[in-house]
Formats: structure tokens, sequence, C-alpha cells
């Protein structure tokens, strides 16, 4: 069992990032969260303890533009998702606190045993991995295709000439179908927790 | 255009001052930071499966990890079967069902569809649009391109912009005069798609028969990894092979079905489907 306790942290993290706080209270709520604010302000907290999540917090998420600051060795994506793994590890951590877990049907249970931050980036890793590959053959065909030879490699100009289509064509699938196996995602999310 | 970044995004164009622009738009648009999130995770959560590229220093290590590895490969084979044949299990391989598109369904499903085709023909020119003998059952999509042959050799393409289960038309590409009865090809990724499509379909209908049958087109097909097999396609095609006794094929397709990351049942029985094909040794 977790307490939100950490190491202190110079500046306050709520006032730093208010809007972000204010995103990610929303979707606890909605995973189930009894005290959104706080599972978000713990989310923030452990983000910030991870060098590099927080080096990806502060650069694409902080109030304050980071005028002369390199960028983030992670990019944008790999932090969305790490924030919403994150984010439904601390959830699901209260919930087991307070003995009220609901069964969430399919749905992979974290073990809260352990949240030092690499083996929260394999959990969160893993979590991810489980349910995009749950949503991935429900895609077109021609978007599954696309992005099963981008895993493999493949440049736009190889799966264009494999697949008999312009390289145009190719980055408009690849796009189309990132999104809507994102939507896919989103409205298998919203099942399991409405 | 916040469509056209959101396009950029996921295909991971945008360089890190447009994606921090874009999140702060997101931290105050609820709805457009829970479509970046779940975007952010279709990306982030789809494997990397390039090969690896090894650097020279590491070559050495590699090289005496492979001499290793092939004496103790050498030593197992000499002295104990293959860990999955060990399992004994007997019976007909099982096949997985696909959850068909509607383009597949379209594709394969009717009883008296015939099979697909890697070539047809022109059967009509008129106003530079041509018009061909082949369509959606041979795997042609809207902006698929199909090569005009000349003594067997692309002359030319069309590009098909309107499409029927078994014709299509479009325009002829790159100035070229192409005539009725002209030869044409669909690409081949395109096609053994179609076919693994209708295999797919057959199957679900019960007809391991007629799937059987079609097997034949795809399973000889030195570019079939072209049309992106999933794990099901590999499996089925494992389960034909076996049904036909060509276990050694057999096993190559349960592997190839293992390594498309199979969800955890579809995994059990692929992995039992190897376990058969190796136990009649």
């Amino acid at each position: 069992m977790t307490s939100r306790t950490g190491p202190p942290l110079e500046r306050d993290p709520a006032s730093d990032y208010r809007r972000l706080v204010s995103v990610l209270a929303s979707r606890a709520a909605r995973f189930g969260s009894r005290d959104p604010e706080g599972a978000a302000q713990e989310a923030l907290r452990r983000s910030l303890e991870n060098p590099k999540s927080r080096h990806a917090v502060e650069y694409y998420l902080g109030e304050e533009s980071p005028a002369a600051s390199p960028a983030p060795e992670w990019p944008l994506d790999r932090l969305l998702a790490w924030l919403h793994g994150v984010l439904q590890f601390v959830v699901r951590e209260e919930q087991s606190r307070v003995g009220f877990r609901r069964e969430i049907s399919g749905a992979p249970v974290f073990d809260p045993a352990d949240s030092a931050p690499d083996t929260l980036d394999a959990l969160v890793a893993r979590e991810t991995r489980d349910i995009v590959w749950a949503c991935f053959a429900g895609i077109d065909r021609e978007y599954r295709q696309v992005l099963e030879l981008r895993m493999d490699g493949w440049k736009y100009g190889e799966i264009a000439r494999r697949l008999g289509v312009n390289e145009n064509t190719v980055a408009t699938w690849v796009s189309r179908g990132t999104r809507e196996l994102g939507r896919r995602i989103r409205t298998r999310m919203g099942g399991d927790h409405d | 255009m916040i469509e056209e970044r959101l396009d950029r995004f996921a295909r991971g164009e945008l360089s890190a001052e447009e994606s921090r622009a874009l999140a702060q738009e997101a931290l105050n648009t609820p709805d457009l930071f829970e479509e970046m999130t779940c975007a952010a995770m279709a990306r982030t959560g789809l494997p990397d499966r390039r090969p690896r590229r090894t650097v020279w220093p590491r070559l050495a290590a590699l090289a005496a990890a492979l001499v290793v590895g092939a004496v103790a490969l050498y030593t197992l084979r000499h002295s104990t079967p293959e860990p999955t044949a060990t399992l004994a299990l007997s019976g007909p391989p099982v096949f997985l069902a696909h959850t068909l598109d509607a383009a597949a369904q379209f594709r394969g499903a009717e009883p008296e569809s015939r099979a697909p085709r890697a070539e047809g023909s022109i059967t009509a020119v008129a106003d530079g649009t041509a018009s061909v003998d082949l369509g959606s059952l041979d795997g042609l999509a809207k902006g698929s391109e199909v090569e005009v042959l000349r003594n067997g050799t692309p002359a030319g393409k069309i590009g098909l912009d309107t499409i029927f289960r078994e014709r299509a038309r479009g325009q002829v590409t790159g100035g070229l005069t192409v005539r009725p009865a002209d030869r044409v090809r669909v690409p081949a990724a395109l096609y053994l798609r179609a076919v693994l499509d209708q295999i797919a379909a057959l199957v679900a209908r019960g007809d391991t028969a007629g799937a059987q049958r079609m097997a034949g087109l795809a399973a000889a097909d030195p570019n079939l990894a072209v049309a992106s097999p999933d794990y099901a396609d590999w499996n089925n095609l494992g389960a034909m092979a076996a049904l036909r006794g060509d276990r050694d094929a057999a096993r190559r397709f349960y592997r190839r079905a293992l390594q498309a990351n199979p969800p955890g049942d579809a995994r059990r029985e692929i992995e039992n489907n190897l376990a058969r094909s190796g136990s009649a040794q």
C-alpha cells in the first residue's frame, strides 16, 4: 500500500499546473475516483518524481513557456499515455485502499504494491499495449495494414509501392488509422467506466 | 487547422514546439485532451517490430552467444523433443474466427463468391476513364491502383475511384493509351488480402473444404507476408496445412501466428494447434 506523501517539491504543483490538474481530475472522476482532485494531484506528483516524465510535463504542460529549455526526451504522445496510466493506477490504488474496487469487465488490474517509477513505467506500458491490441482488430483493414507495416519499420514510400497507392494515401491512412484506433480506445474506456 | 495538426500528431510529425502549442490548447479543451490522450495511447501501444540493429562493439559478444546457442540447440535437438510436442494433444486443429469488417464481408461472405483474381482486363474505355473486370472481391478499394500490362510487363496505371464488387473504374495515369482487353494486375498485397478475407469468411461459415481450396492460393505465395496476415489468418493457414497433412508448413504458420500478438484465448488455441501438429510426428 502506498501513501500520497512523497518527497517535498520546491513549488506547489497544483498552482503551477492548475489546468492539467483540472483535466486529470475530470478523467479521474470518470475512472470512478471518490476524490478526483486528490487523484489528479497525486498523478501529477508521481509524474514530477520521474525525471523523464517531469521534463516532459514541464515542457509541454507547464503554465509558463519553457523559453530556453531544450526539448524533452519524451515526445508528447509518450507523456499523455504515461499520464493516463499513472492516473488510472492512482485511482485503482484509492479503490483498493477503501475497499470498494468495482469489477471492471476485461480490464487488467494493476498490482498497486509497487509504484516506483520504473515499475510504474512498465505497468503503464503493459496496460496501454493490452488495450490497444484489444481495439486494433476492430479498425478497417486498410488502416490496420499500413499500421502493421509501419510497426515492421516500413517507410511510407515502401508501403505505397507495396499497396499500389501513393504516399499521401499512406500518410492519410496512418493518421486516420491511429485516430480511429484512439476513438475505439476511448469508447472502450468509456464503456469500462461509465 | 486543428484537424490537420491532429493528423500530424497521430503520425508523430509535430515538432516539440508544435506539440507544446497543441498541448496547451488541449488543457483548455477537455475533449481535445481526451482525443489526444487516446491517440497517444494508440501510437505508443503498438509494438515496434523493426529488426534491431547491432552495433560493432557488441558483435563479438553476439557471435559468442550465437555459437553457444547453436551448440545448446544442437544438444537439445538430439536429446529432447520440441517442448510443444510433449503436450501430445490430439484431435482436429482449431480455426480462429475473425472480427470481419464490412469490406471483408462484402468481398467474401456470399456462398457463390468467385475466388479473388490477381489479374483481369479492361472492359471499356471512354473519355480517359477505363473500366476493369476486377473489384472489391479482388481486394481493390477506392484509391487503389491497378497496373496495365503490355506483353506481360507494366506499362502504366489506372487510379480507381469507383469500386463495385466485381468491377471498377478510374482514370488512366501517365498519358498511356489503353484499349479494351488490355490486361491489368492487382497489387500483390491487395490480392492476397482478399484471398485471406475470403478464407476467413469461409471459415466463419463453417465451409472448411472451401477454405482449404482457397488456402492453396495464399499459402504457396512467397509474397504472402505483404498482405499483413493477422494471428487468425496465420493460424487458419496452419490449420489447413495440418488438415492436408503438411505438418512442417502447419508449424511454420502457427509460429507466425504466435508472433502476431494474439490475445490470451487465441494464443492458447494456437499453442494447442502447434502442439497437435508436433505430437503426431
